[in-house]
């Protein structure tokens, strides 16, 4: 019980990477790519929070840098997939190969570490006491004291669900994710809504770095997203590319992260659980097919 | 009309030249990805020229450097092949990298389970047992592809991970070693080992066996009616339906054989090098193959060849990184750099097998689509 | 016509568009009076569509000028033409799926509130239209789940959303039920009422009749008469259609020219009252009832879009019917597949000998071996294939038919369109099959090519194969086909004898003009 309330108390915190991740390639997703390179951008916006916070002194420029770092980084991709033609899942693996390897080189080459970057006396992100929620139990720790990315997560996602369908800017984005013709026909830049919807995901991942770099541990480690990128991936698959249920996988994949290490004395094994979202998304995309070729009758395709 | 004379005429002379246009094109990422690293180098206050010529030599110079260059290029060419044999036939599979690791647990699983076997036996069933395994995993999606259009992308995607996280947990769990601090298996019987033909190189019989794949790869796709098949499913899919080629029949078999070989790539590294199965043993493998397969445009010398030069980039920087303070961190640069322009649209022409995705999707919306009106 | 007082809504003059050899439009000259109806019919390939993508600024021609409202315009951008009021409604609606009635009506011209769309406004619109077309809009749902009459109607309140004044409809009627048809009739007679302008596009007589106030014929690029509806009829304009002079000669040629019939007869191929539903259950073939004989070239004649491709999906193999059976050599074979089929002796020209034809990235021998791959010689023991022998398949297909390539080893790519038709008419008529199924076989080819396709027709027919020929082409129908259908809305309306073909009555039967005869 103690390990549930523990594992819950974490989720918050550890769910919001995924969240932040999963919003920004539900919005790209939507916009008509699929984003498999947000492991490369949370990559990348974690490494450059923790340098610019360090040599600026200012956590909240780290913040702002990631953000522009991971937006930057995919507004690069988006052109070479809308412009140049590259085939988006292949561009996005190499992607993610590609900044690995630049960040990894640049540690020891121009920081002269390896690994780690570990600044010293970088603080954290401040921890927020939510006034009187603080203090119920049970539901206190597990609502309050988090980081304020973290409450700009839960933000996030009426946000983002405001804006995809309230908003002329989101009509416009999902119009040209959806049909390109039809939508250049409107009237619409549809390429351009294309390459702005993988500018927000970028943004939103180089949050979702920064968030995990000095909002938790403080440091950067080359290995530190750790394939959130592709829970976030199954998150917004698993959802089917809608802001509520995308948040709630999110935080149910949250939750397992949380929960995985503190099972582990329960003998429960933890590598399993953590296979868990990829196998949701396998079986959610074939309950799909299937129900969709029920409804189309005949598949002449399919029979031999 | 004399359009036809005309067509006629060019058609040889485009050969010629279409030709030597290809072998570029096929170049081209490789060496755009070359210059992008030397400007990462010489930014970052480094000697580019010295540090290409250094992972030269290292990759290179001497009989033990090229063993060691060959036993590197091994697993990728493994799982090149096996890419390259789903793209050819218009799958996309990205999920060789699972198959790898199931593949090599159940390589050493027959090495540590059956001590008492002889050599040739031991290594023969253990070889079986991985190919059957990656097989069999591969079958999965290539099915669920085949029957329902489940987009055989994100499927093979997602069940890397599955496949990590379940060897993984066999690996900690019931088959831990016992008296070890790391997450291994137990080592595998010395008589199921890969020699190194030329030690102290790794280099083993897998090379020779990952060549061998590599024949048999080509001769399936020029030489016999299996691969006029997988061709033909891969560059027109109506086209074949309509001449009676069973699409699912071809799907389901192109991932299977795509599943098989990445299951002896398992097989190789676990018997050949680790002679153990470790928990994360591999350093991407099966998505470097992806690189080799697009960079060899899916054919067996272009296989071999982009796997060498893999080959020598892992090892040069391993030894570069001895010799300075390179850190081998730059191969995994340029190989998504590779992998990032290999796809790229140069110049408007885009191969068809690049993308193999389209073709067949497109193929299932055309069937869609005349199920219903407008 | 009324007096002509202000200057014509519309009005194109000596317009002219070439797509590589093929002459779209042959300097059309077509004027359209301001709050008319205006009908442009004729048949597959007679112009229609592309004349009036050039109106809308989707193509741009090569020649000749496009007047709106008296003011000569550049052929351009969608947007200009949006801009001078012109609106098109697609025969393939452009509709964006996902997306709500409500989101596509104002897409690119949303009312705003800041940054946020002002629904209400939208939505107050949007009903405004809606009682303009007398029609109950569900504005929440997503496109995809409205009925095909409730999308047409979106598509034009987005066009009157828009302030088109001048509409445009590509073949509005085929998508409909007779209820829809009547009620968009009435929508189209309102818009005129209220001083906009109508041009319908149609292949429908009797409809066209019912509705327009002028109606021009297009007949190969050319506009070759303009009428008012009140005094012509359908029997006029179906003549007119189709009344090539051309065609007179191949009927007095032909009935001269005698021919052997196979007696007795065995059918080859036999489609039993079958049925084919789309999945929205609309029947896109109704009760259709047919029969090929050995040794005998039956002709479908028809508009494209009223079952051939059904028609074709059926007898393939591609598509199982609803009801009813297909038959080959009189064995019920509707559960084979194409596979299976192949096997039988099905042969096929496909109508999209890019996509279904031809192998088109690779190397000529690759196509041309599609149906020998898994047979000797070229197949050997245990699946190994003799590459030499089927390069000398090739070869010989290429020097037999006379096909102009650069060798076995050329791409399909460098051949032309006529040539690589020679390949795959060599490759499918190559042995004797029982059954063939030709669709538009002489498609983008030149007059060589299709002599020598006609040739091997007619080869085949006089050694026993049934042939099923659908073709948009009367002139090769007529000369080739022992008897003709005639196919309309999924049923066959009509038939004829060879030397009994009335040129007027088929072109009556398939555009709806005449009521279907028991054949």
């Amino acid at each position: 019980m103690e390990i549930l309330l523990n594992s819950l108390a974490a989720t918050a915190t550890v769910t919001t990477p995924i969240l932040l991740a999963a919003m920004g390639g539900l919005i790209n997703r939507q916009g008509g790519i699929v984003n498999i390179g947000l492991e490369a951008k949370m990559l990348a916006g974690a490494f450059v929070a923790v340098l610019v916070a360090w040599q600026t002194g200012n956590l909240w420029l780290g913040v702002i840098a990631a953000v522009a770092a991971g937006a930057l980084v995919g507004l690069a991709f988006s052109l070479v997939v809308t412009r140049l033609g590259a085939n988006e899942i292949i561009a996005g693996l190499g992607l993610n190969v590609l900044m690995i390897g630049l960040i990894g080189y640049l540690l020891p080459v121009v920081f002269d570490v390896r690994g780690t970057l570990r600044p010293p006396g970088l603080p954290r992100l401040p921890k927020l006491e939510l006034p009187l929620i603080h203090d119920i139990p049970v539901l206190g720790p597990i609502v309050s004291g988090k980081d304020p990315l973290t409450y700009l997560s839960w933000l996030s996602v009426p946000l983002v669900a405001w804006f995809l369908y309230r908003t002329v800017w989101g009509l416009r984005l999902r119009a040209s994710g959806t049909d390109l013709e039809a939508a250049r026909a409107a009237g619409l830049n549809a390429l351009g809504w294309r390459d702005a919807s993988t500018v927000i995901a970028g943004a939103f991942a180089g949050l979702a770095g920064a968030q995990l770099s000095i909002g938790i541990v403080a440091l950067f480690a080359v290995g530190m997203t750790a394939g959130r990128g592709f829970i976030a991936l199954a998150a917004f698959y698993f959802g089917s590319a809608r802001p509520w249920p995308t948040a709630g996988a999110a935080l149910l994949f949250g939750f397992f992260t949380a929960a995985q290490a503190r099972v582990q004395g329960l003998g429960v094994p933890v590598q399993l659980v953590q296979v868990i979202p990829y196998l949701a998304v396998v079986v959610v995309l074939t309950l799909i097919a299937v129900r969709r070729s029920r409804r189309r009758g005949q598949e002449a395709w399919a029979a031999t | 009309m004399s359009v036809h004379a005309g067509r006629a005429g060019a058609g040889t002379m485009l050969d010629a030249r279409g030709a030597a246009a290809s072998i570029g094109w096929a170049l081209a990422p490789f060496l755009v990805a070359l210059l992008a690293g030397a400007l990462v180098l010489v930014v970052t206050g480094r000697d580019a020229v010295a540090t290409y010529q250094l992972l030269a030599e290292q990759a290179f110079g001497g009989g033990t450097a090229i063993a060691n260059t060959l036993a590197q290029a091994t697993p990728v060419l493994f799982t090149g092949l096996a890419t390259a044999f789903a793209f050819r036939a218009g799958v996309f599979n990205v999920g060789v990298e699972g198959a790898l690791y199931l593949g090599a647990f159940g390589a050493a699983w027959v090495g540590f389970s059956f001590i008492g076997l002889p050599s040739p036996l031991l290594i023969g069933s253990a070889l079986l047992l991985a190919a059957l395994v990656g097989a069999a995993w591969s079958f999965i999606p290539g099915f669920l592809r085949a029957r329902w259009q489940v987009d055989e992308v994100v499927t093979t995607l997602m069940l890397n991970f599955v496949a990590i996280g379940f060897t993984s947990y066999l690996v900690n769990g019931p088959f831990l070693a016992v008296g070890t601090a790391n997450s291994m298996s137990p080592l595998v019987a010395p008589a199921a080992r890969l020699a190194s033909l030329a030690p102290p190189s790794q280099f083993s019989i897998g090379f020779l066996l990952a060549l061998a794949v590599a024949a048999a790869f080509w001769f399936v796709f020029s030489r016999t009616t299996l691969g006029y098949e997988l061709n033909l499913v891969g560059s027109s899919p109506r086209f074949a339906a309509t001449a009676g080629i069973s699409l699912l029949r071809v799907v389901v078999l192109a991932m299977i054989v795509s599943g098989l070989i990445a299951g002896l790539a398992g097989a190789v590294q676990v018997l050949g090098v680790n002679g153990r199965f470790i928990d994360h043993f591999s350093p991407g493998f099966g998505f470097t193959g992806i690189a080799v397969a697009l960079l060899g445009r899916n054919t067996a010398v272009g296989c071999v060849l982009a796997a060498l030069f893999f080959g020598a980039l892992s090892n040069g920087s391993a030894m570069m990184q001895l010799f300075s303070d390179i850190p081998l961190d730059l191969v995994n640069v340029l190989s998504g750099l590779v992998m990032i322009l290999a796809v790229v649209n140069f110049a408007g022409l885009r191969p068809r097998r690049f993308a193999p995705l389209p073709a067949v999707a497109e193929a299932d919306e055309a069937l869609r689509d005349r199920g219903g009106p407008a | 016509m009324s007096v002509a007082s202000a200057a014509p809504h519309l009005e194109v003059q000596g317009l002219t568009k070439r797509f590589d050899a093929v002459v779209a439009n042959d300097g059309v000259g077509l004027t359209v009076p301001q709050g008319s109806i205006h009908a442009v019919v004729g048949e597959n390939g007679a112009g229609k569509t592309t004349l009036m993508r050039i109106v809308c600024g989707l193509e741009q021609a090569d020649a000749g000028s496009v007047l709106v409202n008296g003011q000569r315009t550049a052929s351009g951008s969608p947007q200009a033409a949006i801009a001078l009021g012109l609106g098109m409604v697609h025969q393939r609606f452009q509709l964006i799926s996902g997306l709500s009635a409500l989101e596509n009506l104002i897409l690119g011209r949303e009312p705003r509130r800041g940054v946020s769309i002002d629904r209400r406004e939208a939505r107050r619109q949007g009903q405004s239209l809606a009682e303009q077309l007398r029609t109950r809009m569900h504005w929440d749902q997503p496109v995809e789940r409205l009925s095909v009459g409730t999308r047409q109607r979106l598509e034009i309140m987005r066009l009157l959303y828009r302030d088109a004044r001048l509409l445009i409809f590509d073949e509005p009627t085929t998508v409909l039920t007779p209820g829809e048809v009547e009620d968009l009739f009435a929508i189209l007679r309102d818009l005129a009422a209220n001083g906009r302008t109508i041009v319908f596009i149609s292949h429908k007589l009797t409809e066209v009749l019912a509705i327009a106030d002028q109606v021009t014929v297009m007949r190969r690029g050319r506009a070759v008469a303009t009428l008012e509806a009140k005094e012509t009829n359908a029997g006029q304009l179906a003549s007119l259609m189709v009344g090539d002079p051309k065609l007179v000669e191949v009927l007095e040629a032909d009935r001269a020219e005698p021919r052997r019939t196979q007696d007795p007869r065995e059918p080859a191929l036999q489609l039993d009252g079958c049925t084919l539903r789309d999945t929205d259950g609309r029947s896109q073939l109704e009760g259709l009832n047919l029969r090929v004989d050995a040794g005998e070239i039956l002709g479908v004649a028809g508009v494209e879009g009223n079952g051939q491709r059904e028609l074709i999906d059926l007898a393939l193999g591609f598509r199982r019917p609803d009801e009813g059976r297909v038959l080959l050599g009189g064995r019920d074979l509707t559960r084979l597949g194409v596979r299976g089929r192949r096997r039988v002796g099905l042969a096929y020209i496909p109508e999209d000998r890019d996509q279904e034809g031809l192998d088109r990235s690779g190397p000529i021998y690759r196509s041309a071996i599609a149906l020998r791959y898994s047979r000797p010689p070229i197949r050997r023991a245990a699946g190994i294939m003799d590459g030499d022998s089927a390069r000398a398949y090739a070869a010989d297909l290429i020097e037999r038919d006379r096909i102009v390539a650069a060798g076995t080893e050329a791409p399909v790519r460098s051949l032309s369109g006529g040539n690589a038709q020679r390949l795959v008419v060599g490759r499918e008529l190559d042995e004797s099959r029982p059954v063939l199924i030709a669709a538009h076989p002489s498609r983008g080819v030149d007059v060589t090519g299709t002599a020598f396709i006609h040739e091997q027709l007619l080869r085949l027919r006089a050694a026993g194969t049934a042939v099923l020929l659908v073709s948009e082409e009367l002139a090769e129908l007529i000369r080739l086909s022992d008897r003709i259908l005639v196919l309309f809305e999924g049923r066959i309306v009509g038939a004829f004898k060879r030397g009994e073909v009335d040129i007027e009555r088929l072109g009556r039967l398939m555009t709806g003009a005449e009521a279907a005869r028991p054949a």
